[in-house]
């Protein structure tokens, strides 16, 4: 019998394994290089926004390898309305009933788009899911408790914009957007087909192991864009921000790029936009609650880790001209 | 055709140990009860879930490395990465924070970062900016005129804590409550609240005993008499950590550096700053003391009955 190359190599790595105590006892000093403070606000940024993060990608991670093992692709297709316009409202309004925020989000879209739902569908869901759940609703009345407007509009303005950007998906995007397509996936599995022990077997190991795998996968990119933002937090002082926004239209670019960088969970940003409410209006508010959930810096980089490059870009033009546009006539309507 | 499933089981064996590296991670730093420098403590129980879930994925993907059949170790759903650079990008890239976890030492968030998101003397109010009036601290003008009888006797007929609007219904139930002590405890649990219902009742507070902890602050503004003392307000995690502060000024306070924890007995006044009445605690004693386990406070969903709770003899 013909030992893998593996094996061979395996007991190399075993001392490895001892350097994991000897890190972990050691002491809570650390390196006096790395020990500066602005390097220990970054740490305590970055890894409170990581940790933050983590539980609902891992629920994320594993709804999706549940929905790989378990769930046919023949009930996706029927499930999903034949007609668009009932496809995007119902996708709109899914997180209602399946409350996961922005990070959780990507894998179970990807992994249902994968099982065959439209692509106009999952990106409402996308879209939509992380503002319009009871969660993020409860939040957000909570941190403007006297102004019932602002929830209104933000709830509003991220139904509009997630039916909008549906609708255009549907009239605009005829190819998969997903990076690796369905027909690769199906051509791959036919092929494998020839060689019966390919074919994946639908247990709890090949559970843990596609977790495992997509677990790595979005985690790289929820690291780098943990990591940004604490820079950006750790170095760069509000104040300095905030007086780039001086004039009425630059409020809400501030406000927007602020949201992109900071890359909140959506169900406490709201508490922190409550911080500028002697500052700015309800359009540059209602711009920040409903940008920050669809795009910012983590979700842009864990979006190109499922979709192709060209279509993020598009999505993500596509979002900030809506979210501009939506809530200036926001202000206008309920801005008074 | 062996050569490459022994680099697909390589590749198993290296996410298994990340994965579980982090789920050991999170165990270490809720044993040494570090998780209080990161999260709040709803997220905290959520992220405790978390390491029986990856250590199971973990030990599936050795378990599949190990004892897959040669076909069964597949590299197609997920392709994994080629070339040695884009190797140790993509794994560096996910053991990047457990190399801070390990190398920088523990920290909660200090003085630097509240000047760099900006200290926050107020209570976070919720009153929206309108396009129509633009008169900053309108609001505040008007709560202080309307806030009656500023001796705060409570035997008069005009209750001083009659609540400005249904919004304020709480705080001017829980400054009736503090009102009452003899000296006012701003307590951990409910400090940002308790700030709060002080702040909206300033004319009736003045003059009234108050103790309160928090590390001290300065900013350039300030003269050397001066400091903040602050705590950090958590939403969720560090990322929406709000310095909420209050200036105190007594002759002592020039000895204490930034970031020392401190215990200050004083009492309640008010300063006027940049045009707005902020509060101020004229303060008679400052202590240093050790940091508290729990740096942060947090939102508290009913503060009155969270009053209640600590002070079981006091309710009216």
């Amino acid at each position: 019998m013909k030992i893998p190359a593996f094996f061979k190599w395996l007991p190399f790595f075993l001392p490895l394994l001892f350097l994991f105590p000897a890190l972990m006892t050691m002491p809570r000093s650390g390196l006096a290089l790395l020990g500066s403070t602005e390097v220990q606000q970054l740490k305590t940024v970055f890894i409170g926004i990581f940790l933050e993060a983590l539980p609902f990608v891992l629920l994320g991670v594993l709804i999706s390898s549940l929905l790989q093992i378990f769930v046919k692709e023949e009930w996706v297709r029927r499930l999903t309305p034949k007609h668009p316009v009932p496809g995007v409202l119902f996708a709109s309004l899914l997180g209602m009933i399946l409350p996961v925020c922005e990070c959780g989000m990507i894998p179970v879209v990807r992994r249902l788009m994968l099982k065959g739902m439209p692509a106009y569908v999952g990106i409402t869901f996308l879209l939509s899911g992380p503002i319009l759940n009871p969660v993020v609703l409860a939040a957000t009345m909570m941190a403007f408790r006297s102004h019932p407007e602002i929830t209104i509009g933000r709830m509003g303005l991220a139904f509009m914009i997630a039916v909008t950007i549906g609708l255009l998906v549907f009239a605009f995007v005829k190819n998969n957007p997903l990076k690796r397509s369905f027909h690769d996936f199906t051509a791959e599995v036919e092929a494998a087909g020839s060689r019966p022990s390919h074919a994946h077997s639908k247990t709890w190991r090949s559970l843990f192991v596609h977790a495992g795998d997509e677990m790595v996968d979005m985690g790289k990119y929820l690291v780098l864009g943990a990591f940004v933002t604490a820079c950006i937090q750790a170095f760069i002082p509000r104040e300095e921000l905030l007086s780039l926004a001086s004039g009425p239209m630059s409020s809400y670019l501030f406000m927007m790029g602020l949201a992109f960088v900071l890359s909140l969970c959506s169900t406490s940003d709201a508490f922190v936009a409550s911080a500028f409410t002697h500052t700015f209006t309800v359009g540059p508010l209602v711009s920040f609650l409903v940008l920050g959930p669809m795009l910012d810096f983590k979700t842009l980089l864990m979006l190109s880790a499922a979709f192709k490059t060209r279509f993020v870009i598009a999505l993500s033009v596509v979002i900030v001209t809506l979210v501009f546009v939506g809530s200036l006539i926001a202000n206008i309507l309920l801005g008074g | 055709m062996n050569h490459s499933s022994a680099g697909a089981r390589f590749h198993y064996v290296v996410r298994a140990l990340l994965l579980a590296a982090l789920a050991i991670y999170v165990m270490h730093l809720n044993e040494s009860n570090l998780l209080e420098y990161y999260l709040a403590p709803q997220m905290q129980t959520l992220l405790l879930l978390c390491p029986v879930p990856l250590l199971f994925i973990a030990f599936g993907m050795v378990y599949h490395a190990v004892m897959g059949d040669a076909g069964d170790v597949c590299d197609c759903e997920h392709p994994h990465p080629r070339g040695v650079v884009r190797n140790l990008t993509v794994y560096g890239l996910f053991a990047l924070p457990l190399l801070f976890g390990l190398l920088v030492p523990d920290q909660p968030l200090a003085s630097s970062m509240a000047a760099k998101k900006g200290m926050v003397y107020t209570y976070p109010n919720p009153d929206v900016r309108t396009g129509s009036e633009n008169v900053p601290g309108d609001s505040d003008a008007a709560g202080s005129a309307r806030a009656p009888n500023p001796t705060g006797n409570e035997s008069s007929p005009v209750d001083p804590f009659a609540p400005r609007d249904k919004y304020s219904v709480e705080f001017a139930e829980l400054a009736k409550r503090l009102y009452a002590m003899p000296s006012v405890t701003v307590r951990p649990e409910i400090f940002s609240e308790t700030v709060g219902a002080i702040e909206m009742y300033k004319p009736v507070f003045a003059g009234k005993p108050i103790s309160v902890q928090g590390f001290v602050f300065r900013d350039d503004s300030m003269d050397k008499n001066m400091f903040a003392v602050s705590r950090f307000l958590l939403m969720c995690c560090t990322a929406d950590a709000v310095p909420f502060g209050i200036l105190v000024s007594g002759e002592q306070a020039s000895r204490f550096e930034n970031d020392t924890w401190v215990s200050i007995e004083g009492t309640v006044q008010t300063v006027k700053i940049e045009g707005e009445e902020r509060l101020l605690i004229q303060a008679e004693s400052i202590e240093a003391i050790e940091e508290p386990a729990s740096p942060y406070i947090f939102t508290n969903p009913d503060s009155v009955a969270a009053f209640d709770e600590l002070y079981p003899a006091a309710q009216p």
